[in-house]
């Protein structure tokens, strides 16, 4: 260490696009980021290949190229969902909280600049992660399938994968925020987003097929449907409905997990 | 600056801190002290806006701290030196910190270096040994060059080296019209560098005095005395409101009487005083008789080994 002499600094402030820096600098690095997104590449290419070698011909004219996206649509929210719970969770569990809200004191700034870089992260990598398994499966689908992978409907169809993603990410962001426990909230995350559509949707009664509509996983279906899909299926929404369902299931446990943080002690 | 007014913390059923009023001037360095669980990591909470007050307000520089637009030019503060991910490097983690308030990596290395991690900052802080910790807590409240440090016990785990760097950086800071606040139980170490003192006893202020004050205070000055012909002597010294204490034969203490006077009956008697030190009372004797009550959890006394202190 050296003698005690201190250059001035500059004075500066505290403002959001300054947090959202600093959460992207905190978000980049940590190891369990590169893992997590590594992991969620990995299974929606998986699972997007998977999907199109097991598709064939007697479906008939239903298939389409962007057909991967369902099954890797699933998958991912899950993974998404743990990286977002850890976003927040790995604060509480190490203490660093305590480190960015001395820095971010009004604390909604932090979680703020969170709940954009997991919903940014969350839609963007889907989104490429997607489509690169729609173009290297497409070969196994080609002799029967339709071509969507250029037209702006195929392009709807991944970016609304994309979009379900980043929702269903500040969605958990918002419970790790509420209940500050990494296994607690995902644990909730797997209740709510495969547990209860799995139970609900295992049921042939009708009513219970409307509630499976209205769960976030039930809901985000209908971001990424394509076109027709709305009408084929009875409990899958359209576009616009869809939407405000899942908005509702993501920002209202980040609003709620907003209220406990600045009301509680660190 | 910090001002606290009937600042009170109750945790469920325990009460952490109770009604406490203390200002912590600029331009000095003001030392926390107390027992264990004696409130005063609560009360550095509470300063920097981590828990809510239940009762009772806490100002820096005039503001609450979350109502400042620039908090890390206001304050910097160690409050808990592992309070940061294992995964992230030192350097990750000042740029962070750095980041929140505009500023680069500019500063965050001019800080590597003065704290002495410029070699360490591309390491994992899973990899940091405590020291390496207080010295990135210390580095991350010097971030923003702030008006006030809050320090909850820096020199914990530090080598030599770095508790004399603290020890320099609080006093330099002080000279330059900063405040600054810090907790730690050594004693002999807050000696050294408090001007002032706030210290707490079960979540309540017991005393907020200078240094001076607080030793002229306690001082009931006490004499050691070394003579062959101690028996007699303790017995000519003897008196109301003296008090002698043998350590050894041929020593003892004596309180209540100046070693002038001792001086001045052996003189008379032609005994021959081989030692006659007065004993200066310590911080840590200070504090120890203003706290003694306060105590939460203290062990069983060790017996002393020999007769000699």
């Amino acid at each position: 260490m050296t003698a005690p002499h201190q250059p001035s600094v500059p004075s500066t402030r505290l403002t959001y696009a300054h947090v959202l820096r600093s959460e992207w600098t905190k978000f980049w690095s940590v190891p369990s980021t590169w893992w997590t997104l590594g992991a969620l590449v990995v299974v929606i290419i998986g699972f997007g290949l998977i999907s199109n070698s097991s598709a064939s011909a007697t479906a008939g004219a239903t298939i389409r190229a962007t057909q991967p996206t369902s099954a890797a649509f699933t998958v991912g929210q899950l993974v998404m969902a743990i990286l977002a719970v850890l976003v927040i969770t790995g604060e509480f569990t190490s203490g660093e909280i305590k480190t960015s809200l001395l820095a971010a004191p009004g604390r909604w700034r932090m979680l703020a600049a969170k709940a954009a870089i997991v919903a940014v992260i969350g839609f963007a990598v889907t989104f490429v992660a997607i489509y690169i398994a729609m173009l290297c499966g497409w070969p196994m689908i080609s002799s029967f399938a339709t071509d969507d992978r250029f037209t702006a409907a195929g392009l709807r169809v991944i970016a609304g994968a994309g979009l379900g993603v980043a929702l269903v990410a500040v969605m958990a962001l918002g419970i790790g925020t509420l209940v500050r426990n990494g296994a607690l909230a995902i644990g909730i995350v797997v209740v709510v987003q495969f547990i209860l559509m799995a139970v609900f949707g295992g049921i042939n009664i009708h009513w219970m097929h409307v509630v499976v509509g209205y769960l976030p996983a039930g809901a985000i279906r209908g971001l990424s449907a394509p076109p027709s899909a709305a009408n084929a299926a009875v409990d899958i929404f359209t576009f616009g409905k869809s939407l405000w369902v899942s908005l509702l299931w993501a920002f209202v446990p980040l609003l709620a997990g907003a209220v406990v943080l600045r009301k509680s002690d660190i | 600056m910090i001002e606290t007014f009937g600042l009170t913390k109750r945790y469920g059923p325990v009460l952490a801190l109770d009604h406490l009023s203390m200002q912590v001037h600029p331009g000095e360095v003001t030392g926390f002290l107390g027992p264990n669980g004696a409130g005063k990591s609560t009360t550095m909470r509470l300063i920097c806006g981590l828990d809510h007050p239940t009762e009772g307000t806490a100002l820096v520089n005039g503001k609450p701290y979350a109502a400042h637009r620039d908090p890390l030019h206001q304050v910097g503060a160690l409050l808990d030196a592992k309070a940061m991910h294992p995964g992230r490097t030192a350097r990750a983690e000042l740029m962070a910190i750095a980041q929140t308030q505009g500023l680069g990596a500019k500063r965050v290395d001019e800080v590597l270096e003065y704290t002495g991690l410029a070699s360490v900052a591309k390491r994992r802080l899973g990899t940091f040994s405590l020291g390496m910790g207080q010295r990135l807590g210390i580095a991350a409240a010097l971030l923003c060059d702030p008006l006030t440090l809050i320090l909850d016990e820096p020199i914990n785990g530090l080598d030599p080296e770095g508790v004399i760097w603290v020890r320099d950086l609080v006093k330099y800071e002080a000279s330059q019209g900063k405040t600054v606040f810090l907790s730690s139980h050594l004693m002999s170490e807050m000696a050294l560098v408090a001007d002032r003192l706030v210290i707490l006893g079960r979540g309540k202020l017991v005393a907020e005095k200078t240094m001076k004050e607080l030793i002229a205070d306690a001082s009931d000055i006490a004499t050691r005395v070394r003579c062959a012909q101690a028996t007699e002597l303790t017995a000519e010294l003897a008196g109301p409101g003296v008090r002698i204490d043998s350590l050894a034969p041929g020593l003892f203490e004596v309180h209540g009487r100046s070693a002038e006077q001792v001086a001045t009956i052996a003189l008379d008697h032609r005994w021959l005083v081989t030692e006659l030190t007065p004993m200066q009372v310590s911080l840590e004797d200070a504090y120890m008789k203003l706290t003694q009550s306060q105590a939460q959890y203290t062990g069983t006394a060790v017996p002393t080994p020999g007769a000699q202190r």
